[in-house]
């Protein structure tokens, strides 16, 4: 419970227009991605670390939960207050503090919206490639809280591969600095790792330093026609075993084709399944990878094989996968999204897993996603409001993730646990580890006031 | 008044799945970076009214009412959340328990009323002669905080009083309705009258019919869909008389609420109106309505060859008006025409997309949002180095003008039309 006393003194440290006490202005801070809500007590905007500090003391000295957030987009519930508290806003802190042109490193705060950022290192001739579907309203602070993932992870990694060092408030209110700026260092454990990816559990950032690569200077996009998802599996394995690695490799399954073709594309051809390949580098390397891959395509017996000629049509491509998603609304009013994660050479396997789950249960269910890494984004839709739906739904979830992990997979590839995936981590996670885990929790959080409820129960 | 509007689409209500999405685009929300700001928070706290969670009270009024109705979010929203149709809703919901504030109100009914309406504008015009800052003044206190804020005065003579009811052509290729907007004929009717310039060069009979009423867009977007309703009836009444092909305009927000008028009064309900309410232009039907209103750069696109008068050379860069391309899906057409015309070098704008900000009353109630909101879009405006801002929509003109002047800067925003000859 926080007293009007505790209020008082929050006040004090961030100024009283940043805190919220409004049920208005609350509601607006009680959901996210998921849909779900859970009203704060209160809403604080802290504008730096120091700020963070003390608020993160009160918290711990009074037992108040307190719930980091970036833009509230996760896709697990990471941000959501589930049991009241305080919901610590961190949009306020949106400053990129440098880019370094001669080190390739970028550091900014963790409210700076992770498009803006690659937008003005784009400008210098640089990149950060990590671009989950969220880049554009997500934050740099709440993508490296997920290790947010995306299109281009199969060439480039997920969020974790570019997170060089993080300052961050421990939630006894103490400062922390993990990692360096170097691009190597093995100095004691690997803090920075462990931060990553934490869901926002360990320790509010402050200050984040990214690596940079140089801009690659060619693109081409091209999408591919098959009659079933298992040439277009062997298509992906392929090109993989080829040692081309493309900048993103998409697939579309049939169910996702009729949906397009009934709803937004009609002139899109009946096809078993979709390829969408860019391939990125020097124009040299683009060109002789694109005869390659144009090649193990045909061998593969590719029903047709279209190539963007320009900036237009590859936007034209994309503009297909994007269009999916919602897309599929129109088939049932929700739509439960798991993103499983299998070795790449098992998709065709794991596609005719889920198609028969489909059967089974009567449920539409469309695969799309990351070919190339394995993610496969699995649509289960559906009408909650319909008796004993939900239970339904609940059993073909179960039976996925159990699938996955039979062919060695991992129940999410890019959004994280939260509260919606809790229940099934112990399907992937044995005693021991998550034991391991919850005393790594309780190190660093020893009162349990930080994002609690997350992951695992305590 | 159904007092409990927002109830009724409560379903719909709960199709926003707070991805967040619009966060990314509201021009508003990337402004004040406040949630309830957002396209998604709004729609939180109407759902929360509906549940009773929270009162109507004047932080919600400004929730509502600080939305542009700029169908940006609705464009972008990857579920297809008709987000404008529900802001619609909850200020009539609003509007109809609170009422509006008596200036606006009156303003509003103004409207309604050709007669007022004329000799309202003739005496503020006549004021304005005597007085403009005594005007100036009067008017922006009485509307709100809008400091330094510059606002064209009224012309000396409205489109109507310069212009005879019909412009005759030799051998007529088609025969249009002009629908001038309360902007062109009031503020701006240099822009009609280069809008009639280029139609009669094409050999095109032009009908601007004297009666007509404002669109209704003033009265809908402040929660009176009644007097909005009852504008739109005149107007159909009005138009669907004329012996004409095309109804063109030449303002992106009127055009677009023409075309929209079946969604605000529902197939005209036609059944219950008196028998004087018949259509006498089938070419005008209830079906054929929208497909025949027609913004003139649509239009000329269509229906002309796009041979122009030259013009002296200068370089220009196109603003995308949110109710042009947005709500009709116009984009291609202008800038067709600016590459098509040899003297004039267009050049392209960083989120030539972007709104201006200006969105009509909104600029009145949330003058300090407006103006940031301008400054980013004029910022990519004079990135380009050009001379002009080409626009499709005398809102947006009046907007920028403003800022632009305010500032100082090199550039000008014109009307589409004003450049071709």
């Amino acid at each position: 419970m926080i007293n009007k006393k505790i209020i008082r003194q929050l006040k004090k440290i961030v100024g009283s227009e940043w805190v919220y006490e409004e049920i208005e202005k609350r509601i607006c801070y009680s959901y996210d991605a998921t849909r779900l809500e859970y009203l704060p007590e209160i809403v604080i905007k802290p504008a730096s670390e120091e700020e963070i500090s003390q608020i993160l003391k009160i918290a711990n000295q009074n037992l108040i939960p307190i719930y980091p957030r970036g833009a509230g987009t996760g896709m697990s519930g990471g941000a959501l207050p589930i049991k009241g508290g305080i919901a610590l806003v961190m949009t306020r802190m949106d400053r990129i503090i440098e880019i370094n042109t001669e080190n390739l490193t970028a550091t900014v705060e963790p409210g700076v919206i992770t498009a803006n950022l690659q937008k003005e290192v784009e400008k210098l001739g640089l990149f950060y490639p990590p671009d989950p579907a969220s880049v554009k309203f997500s934050t740099i602070g709440g993508n490296v809280a997920e290790s947010a993932g995306g299109l281009r992870c199969l060439k480039y990694g997920t969020t974790k591969d570019y997170v060089l060092k993080i300052r961050a408030v421990l939630p006894t209110g103490e400062i922390i600095t993990t990692g360096s700026e170097t691009m190597k260092s093995v100095v004691g454990y690997d803090l920075t790792r462990l931060l990553v990816g934490s869901e926002g559990t360990l320790a509010v950032f402050t200050e984040i330093t990214l690596k940079l690569i140089p801009k690659p200077e060619f693109k081409k996009t091209m999408m591919i026609t098959f009659e079933s998802i298992l040439e277009a599996g062997k298509t992906v394995s392929e090109i993989i075993k080829n040692r081309i690695i493309p900048s993103a490799m998409e697939f579309i399954d049939e169910e996702g084709i009729n949906c397009l073709r009934a709803h937004v594309h009609p002139e899109l051809p009946e096809a078993g399944a979709f390829l969408l390949i860019e391939l990125d580098g020097s124009e040299e390397e683009v060109i002789k990878n694109l005869k390659k891959v144009k090649q193990i395509c045909i061998q593969n017996k590719a029903q047709k094989i279209e190539i963007a000629k320009d900036e237009r049509e590859s936007e034209k491509i994309w503009e297909i996968r994007r269009s999916i998603s919602p897309a599929l609304y129109q088939l049932a009013p929700h739509k439960i999204n798991e993103d499983i994660c299998v070795p790449r050479n098992k998709i065709p396997e794991m596609i005719e897993k889920i198609n028969s789950l489909s059967k089974e249960s009567g449920l539409k269910i469309i695969s799309f996603g990351h070919a190339g890494d394995g993610n496969i984004h699995v649509n289960i839709m559906t009408d909650l409001d319909k008796d004993g739906e939900r239970e339904k739904v609940e059993e073909v979830v179960n039976k996925l993730f159990k699938a996955t992990l039979e062919l060695n997979g991992t129940i999410s590839g890019e959004h994280g646990i939260g509260i919606t995936k809790k229940p099934f981590l112990p399907m992937e996670i044995s005693t021991k580890e998550l034991e391991l885990m919850k005393k790594i929790k309780k190190i660093f959080d020893p009162s349990n006031i930080l994002n609690p409820g997350k992951i695992f129960d305590e | 008044m159904n007092e409990n509007l927002l109830i009724q689409v409560e379903k719909k209500l709960s199709k926003c799945n707070r991805c967040g999405t619009c966060t990314a685009y509201c021009p508003v929300f990337l402004q004040t970076n406040e949630e309830w700001y957002s396209a998604r928070g709004r729609m939180a706290l109407l759902e929360a009214v509906t549940k009773k969670r929270i009162k109507e009270n004047a932080f919600y009024r400004d929730v509502i009412f600080s939305c542009l109705y700029c169908y940006t979010c609705v464009k972008n929203c990857p579920v297809g959340v008709k987000v404008d149709e529900f802001i619609i809703l909850a200020r009539e919901q609003y509007i109809g328990k609170k009422g509006l504030p008596l200036i606006q109100k009156l303003g509003l009914e103004t409207l309604k009323n050709k007669k007022t309406l004329g000799s309202g504008i003739k005496t503020l015009r006549l004021l304005n002669r005597c007085s403009p800052r005594f005007i100036k003044k009067v008017f922006l206190s009485l509307l709100s905080k809008n400091g330094n804020r510059i606002i064209p005065p009224f012309a000396k003579k409205s489109l109507s009083e310069q212009l005879p009811e019909k412009i005759m052509v030799k051998k007529p290729k088609l025969k249009v309705a002009f629908f001038t907007g309360c902007l062109i004929e009031y503020i701006y009717p240099e822009i009609g009258i280069s809008l009639l310039n280029l139609l009669k060069n094409q050999r095109i009979e032009i009908i601007i019919p004297k009666e007509q009423y404002c669109c209704g867009i003033p009265l809908l977007t402040s929660g009176d869909r009644e007097g909005a309703e009852f504008l739109a009836r005149k107007n159909i009444k009005l138009f669907t008389t004329l012996d004409v092909d095309y109804i063109i305009n030449a303002c992106a927000t009127c055009g677009s609420t023409l075309k929209d008028y079946e969604r605000l009064i529902g197939k005209w309900k036609l059944k219950n109106e008196n028998s004087d309410f018949k259509i006498q232009n089938p070419k005008l039907s209830v079906s054929n309505w929208a497909k025949r209103i027609y913004d003139v750069s649509e239009f000329l696109v269509k229906f002309t060859d796009l041979k122009f008068n030259p013009t002296r050379e200068t370089k220009v860069t196109y603003h995308d008006s949110c109710h042009l391309r947005k709500r009709q899906g116009i984009y291609e057409e202008p800038r067709h025409i600016l590459k098509s015309i040899s003297s004039i070098d267009f050049i392209e704008m960083e989120e030539a997309d972007f709104c201006c900000g200006g969105g009509g009353l909104f600029s009145f109630k949330y003058y300090d949002i407006s103006k940031k909101i301008a400054q980013r879009k004029i910022h990519n405006a004079e990135c380009t180095k050009t001379e002009y801002i080409i626009t499709g929509c005398p809102g947006c003109i009046l907007h920028l003008n403003d800022i632009l002047t305010q500032k100082k800067s090199f550039q000008k925003a014109i009307h589409l039309v004003e450049l071709l000859r």
